[in-house]
């Protein structure tokens, strides 16, 4: 029938108008207008992207309320452009991810980028991308990779664009063994079982954590690499039950290890559950687990993800985010991407300009006091951190005790003490 | 007496009768009909980035690799009668050798394109070949699944940069470059594909798809032709990848995303299955529209879908095929 | 190695229960449904939906669920696969798409005010909390029941397309269609039956195994992956096949990790998929398709 086909082809038409329409809408934000536009690429499909959009809105609001940012003696407020960059979904390609941040860059034409990709893959990417727009970008959700620094080393020039003000999983490790040697000298355990997720990272991580921890007198007396997604632990909770470790080292991501604690606690390993855990980060752990979670000790990377007195703004932090979103802050992202719009501030506000080269000048001189101790930046744009709130910013591990994450360590954040379950015996 | 009954009659324009084989010479007017579509098509798409801004210009880019795909999707599926569910496999095996050719051996980009799309077509189609004697079915499931173990087997092996990829690749010089050259190869393997389908080996080809075992009584080796066909396609679907890796500088697991398998199909299913022009611009036109609903997440992908199921069932010619009824022939309403 | 032995056989039957839905519903109409581990993971998060924001008794969200997915199988069939019958390209990519459409819009975030499932919060509780030991081996309950599970589908299955009318039917589609319309047996009907029940199939696959550890919308796909692995090694179409092969690649698997480490175990199954292929390309059960299987 003709007036089908009619009626086929104008609805064609109006979704083909629909997507240009949508698309033009881009807003064309000029420079030399009022707010300072800032580019946020935030992958809301991960939780880690939802962490780091909520702590920058938060920070944005609280800037905001307070006048804003004084540039050229003027007070004018951020704008934040958030586009979702998609790079944890797993269907999609790193090109749709830089594409994304391209469209910051050459549509909505932002003054800065903050937030960035959280995965490695992209986040290494996207380096490149920014050193190709000349376009200042502050890291501050995720990407831990040692490879970005090793990075913006080898060319400093080329990649001067970019900070990192999130972490770096190298000092994560360090932390882990610091936290090691602090149970070995309490407890006085010195067995290690390691299980870990097939990815590329946690295998290096892992090699460098056994690398130093053997140098610290501990004994490695098992490994085990599973499949990221497996569903069946009880062949390597077996293996680490039977070799008589003390603690069992885990670093995974995947939602699926949920299942790696409800196993661990219905075999009742003697071993005590330490690592990068990215299911154990989340509030909703212990409901999820039935409360088998209990006692497993997991690092959230950034002090003020829990109550804690290190700094006088971590409390403060703490109750304003609750407060804004209504439940706790997670893990990662949630104070950095929060502290990055503080640094873009404090920066923006010394350099009295919105010229990069200014910019970098001025970011690598930050010495901001933050929510998780001192904000500084290293020779590679790399956040500082450290045990010492006065010059260096804190991570965050914490043990699962009552339903809730308690900080154990670093000593000077720490709220309580490590606790072991019922059928360790010491 | 019966009621008036009408039906409708569908007559070619005589326009098109008068231009059919040598009669197209005989004036400028049957010429132009014939040349006036795909002049058209060439212009047009060779125009268009002039028109567009920079960052619209980078889309274009993306959308090139997808019409590329679309276009091996078409070919596989309607002239040789395999549904392949696994474009992300040559986009996989061409952005991986391109990508290794450069850092690996230092090969600039107009060396290792070529050469990646013709290393990865081999080793693609070495890897399907086991399921080419049986149904299409097999090729179907077989293509669905392999990328997604090629991601566990190199993330098993922590090959080539594993989890993390590999960055830094050589790019191409500039933005006009990287439009025109996945915009000539699109032209060209569009028109190469056209050609080759007419050709005496297209013609088994489609046969293989309509019966295979009339094919087979012919004495004519039904596998070796679907390897042929399969290494073409992996050729075009791996010369894509490659030219991606070389457009963000970047290779890594996500090469193997669903993305890459699901919007050709889509595309093809819209653009019209069958003709080849078809899934070209069911390309350019879903990959803007995906840039435009970035802001919905996962909604752009649910819509495809959605726009596949409804065309597949209610409209399965697609719009090209419309357009090109439209166009050879004019329809007419007449009392019985 | 009696972990192997014990894990290895849970792990066997768990494949033969993802896998039996597809292998029925293929070898009964010839219709591949790629919806298969869309609705395995929708029944997941339809229990837990039922469970956790109505509140409803655990055994009776089950039941809905189930109630739910045959409905959707049913649904599916009638209003596209119907129409795409005879048209294998259509028939594939249509169900490919269905699929699509369940899985990343149970991914579907901040549209419309829908919060979507992601996240590792998805949990369903196990039917019994304990475990017991065989031999050394711990195993929970919950695995308990998906062997006990495994064991009495098969043999209700098999009861039900030897002994019963529907059942007799299903299976003649399969062996001839032609003979079967001539003996008056509806191929439509039965086709809608054969979706109704593998989607239910499905469902109740679903139910037992999520509770061991909690939901992904991922978890679509590797199901659907792994099932369509099991048919292929099978055999399509070949039930006999299908439980052969979900033990033959299961043991494969533990072993494999036993040996070599967990991170073979995909390199295995593809490794085996391609092994059959080139050995006996129709499956290991295949026989009675093989002069149509091949080309």
């Amino acid at each position: 029938m003709a007036n089908g086909s009619v009626r086929l082809l104008t609805v064609f038409v109006i979704l083909i108008a629909l997507a240009i329409g949508l698309a033009g809408t881009e807003v064309f934000a000029q420079k030399a207008g009022e707010p300072i536009v800032i580019g946020a690429p935030v992958p809301r499909a991960s939780n880690y992207g939802q962490n780091g959009e909520r702590g920058m809105i938060l920070a944005t609001e609280e800037i905001n309320k307070a006048g804003g940012v004084k540039l050229g003696g003027v007070m004018r407020p951020i704008k934040l452009e958030i586009i979702d960059s998609r790079d944890e979904e797993p269907g999609v390609p790193t090109s749709e991810v830089l594409l994304a941040i391209e469209k910051l860059i050459l549509q909505t034409k932002v003054d800065l980028v903050a937030g960035g990709p959280c995965m490695s893959e992209c986040g290494m990417a996207a380096l490149d991308t920014f050193a190709r727009y000349k376009k200042l970008d502050m890291v501050s959700i995720g990407c831990y990779t040692p490879g970005w620094d090793e990075k913006v080393s080898k060319d400093k020039q080329k990649y001067k664009y970019s900070f990192r003000e999130s972490g770096s999983v190298k000092w994560y490790v360090k932390e882990a063994l610091d936290l090691l040697r602090q149970m070995k000298t309490k407890f006085g355990f010195d067995k290690i079982y390691v299980s870990i997720d097939d990815s590329a990272m946690c295998r290096r991580a892992s090699e460098i954590v056994e690398k130093l921890a053997a140098k610290d007198g501990w004994k490695i007396v098992g490994k085990d690499k599973h499949p990221i997604g497996s569903t069946d632990y009880s062949a390597a909770l077996t293996e680490c039950k039977n070799s008589g470790a003390q603690i069992l080292f885990v670093w995974a991501y995947a939602p699926e290890t949920s299942i790696l604690m409800k196993q661990w606690a219905s075999m009742e390993v003697p071993a005590l559950p330490i690592g990068f855990i990215g299911a154990a980060e989340d509030p909703g752990f212990w409901r999820a687990t039935d409360g088998k979670c209990a006692y497993s000790i997991v690092t959230l990377s950034e002090t003020g993800n829990v109550p804690s007195k290190a700094t006088p703004k971590a409390m403060q932090f703490y109750e304003a985010f609750k407060q804004r979103w209504g439940v706790p802050p997670r893990s990662t992202g949630c104070v950095s991407a929060y502290e990055a719009m503080y640094v873009l501030k404090d920066a923006i506000e010394r350099a009295n300009s919105l010229k990069e080269e200014d910019l970098i000048a001025a970011l690598e001189k930050t010495n901001l006091e933050a929510v998780r101790g001192t904000i500084r930046f290293d020779e590679n744009h790399q956040v500082v951190y450290g045990y010492d709130p006065k010059n260096s910013v804190l991570g965050c591990w914490v043990q699962w005790q009552n339903g809730e994450r308690v900080q154990i360590f670093p000593e000077v954040a720490a709220m309580a003490e490590v606790k072991l379950p019922p059928w360790i015996k010491r | 007496m019966a009621a008036q009954d009408v039906r409708k009659k569908r007559l070619d324009r005589s326009i098109n009768v008068r231009s059919t084989g040598l009669y197209a010479l005989n004036s400028y007017r049957e010429m132009a009909y014939l040349l006036a579509p795909r002049l058209l098509l060439i212009v047009g798409l060779l125009a268009l980035p002039l028109f567009l801004d920079h960052y619209w210009q980078r889309v274009f880019c993306t959308a090139g690799v997808f019409a590329i795909l679309a276009l091996s999707f078409d070919f596989l599926a309607e002239y040789v009668g395999l549904v392949c569910l696994g474009g992300a496999l040559f986009i996989g095996f061409g952005g991986y050798g391109a990508g290794l050719l450069n850092s690996e051996f230092g090969l600039p980009p107009w060396a290792s394109i070529p050469l990646a799309a013709v290393i990865g077509a081999c080793v693609s189609t070495v890897v399907i070949m086991p399921c080419l004697r049986l149904r299409g079915i097999y090729f179907a499931i077989i293509t669905f699944m392999l990328p997604l173990f090629a991601r566990n087997v190199i993330v098993a092996l922590g090959l080539f940069g594993s989890t993390e990829g590999i960055t830094g690749l050589d790019t191409l010089p500039n933005i006009w470059v990287e439009q025109y050259v996945i915009l000539i190869g699109v032209l060209i393997v569009l028109f190469a594909l056209r050609r080759f389908v007419s050709e005496d080996v297209g013609l088994i080809m489609m046969g293989i798809k309509d019966n295979d075992q009339a094919v087979l009584a012919a004495g004519i080796s039904i596998f070796r032709y679907r390897v042929l066909a399969v290494f073409i396609a992996a050729l075009i679907g791996c010369f894509a990848g490659a030219y991606l890796s070389h457009l963000y500088g970047w290779l890594g697991l996500s090469l193997f995303a669903m993305d890459f398998s699901i919007l050709p199909i889509a595309a093809t299913v819209m653009g019209g299955m069958g003709t080849l022009v078809g899934p070209v611009i069911g390309a350019l036109m879903l990959s803007p529209l995906s840039e435009a609903l970035r802001g919905m997440g996962q909604l752009r992908v649910v819509l495809y879908c959605f726009i596949l199921l409804i065309f597949i069932l209610y409209k399965p010619e697609g719009l090209m095929n419309f357009l090109e009824r439209k166009y050879h022939q004019f329809e007419r309403v007449e009392k019985v | 190695m009696e972990s192997v032995i014990v894990y290895g056989a849970i792990n066997s039957i768990t494949f033969a229960l993802t896998a039996i839905g597809f292998s029925l519903v293929y070898g009964v109409s010839r219709v591949p449904n790629f919806a298969h581990g869309a609705i395995y993971v929708l029944v997941g998060f339809i229990t837990w939906s039922l469970v956790n924001d109505l509140n409803l008794n655990y055994g009776l969200s089950i039941i809905i669920s189930l109630a739910i997915a045959s409905l959707i199988g049913l649904g599916i069939y009638q209003f596209v696969l119907i129409r795409l019958r005879g048209m294998p390209t259509s028939e594939i990519i249509a169900s490919f798409a269905v699929s699509l459409i369940i899985l990343e819009g149970l991914r579907l975030q901040g549209v419309g005010g829908f919060k979507g499932f992601i996240g590792p919060n998805y949990v369903l509780k196990p039917f019994f909390d304990g475990k017991i030991e065989i031999s050394g081996v711990f195993v929970d309950y919950q695995r308990l029941i998906v062997v006990g599970a495994g064991v009495a589908l098969a043999a209700i299955l098999w009861l039900f397309t030897h002994y019963t009318k529907m059942g007799l039917s299903l299976r003649a589609i399969a062996q001839d269609e032609q003979a079967a319309l001539m003996l008056g047996i509806n191929s439509d009907r039965a086709g809608m039956t054969a979706m109704a029940i593998g989607s239910a199939l499905a469902g109740l696959a679903a139910v037992i195994i999520l509770p061991l550890g909690n939901i992904t919308a991922e978890a679509g796909y590797h199901v659907l992956i792994y099932a369509l692995a099991v048919c292929i090694i099978g055999g399509l179409g070949s039930w006999a096949g299908t439980i052969l092969a979900s033990f033959l690649v299961g043991f494969a698997m533990k072993f494999s990790t036993f040996m070599f480490g967990a991170v073979w175990e995909s390199v295995v199954l593809i490794g085996t998929i391609i092994l059959v292929l080139l050995i006996r390309p129709s499956g290991l059960l295949g026989k009675q398709k093989e002069l149509e299987e091949r080309v």
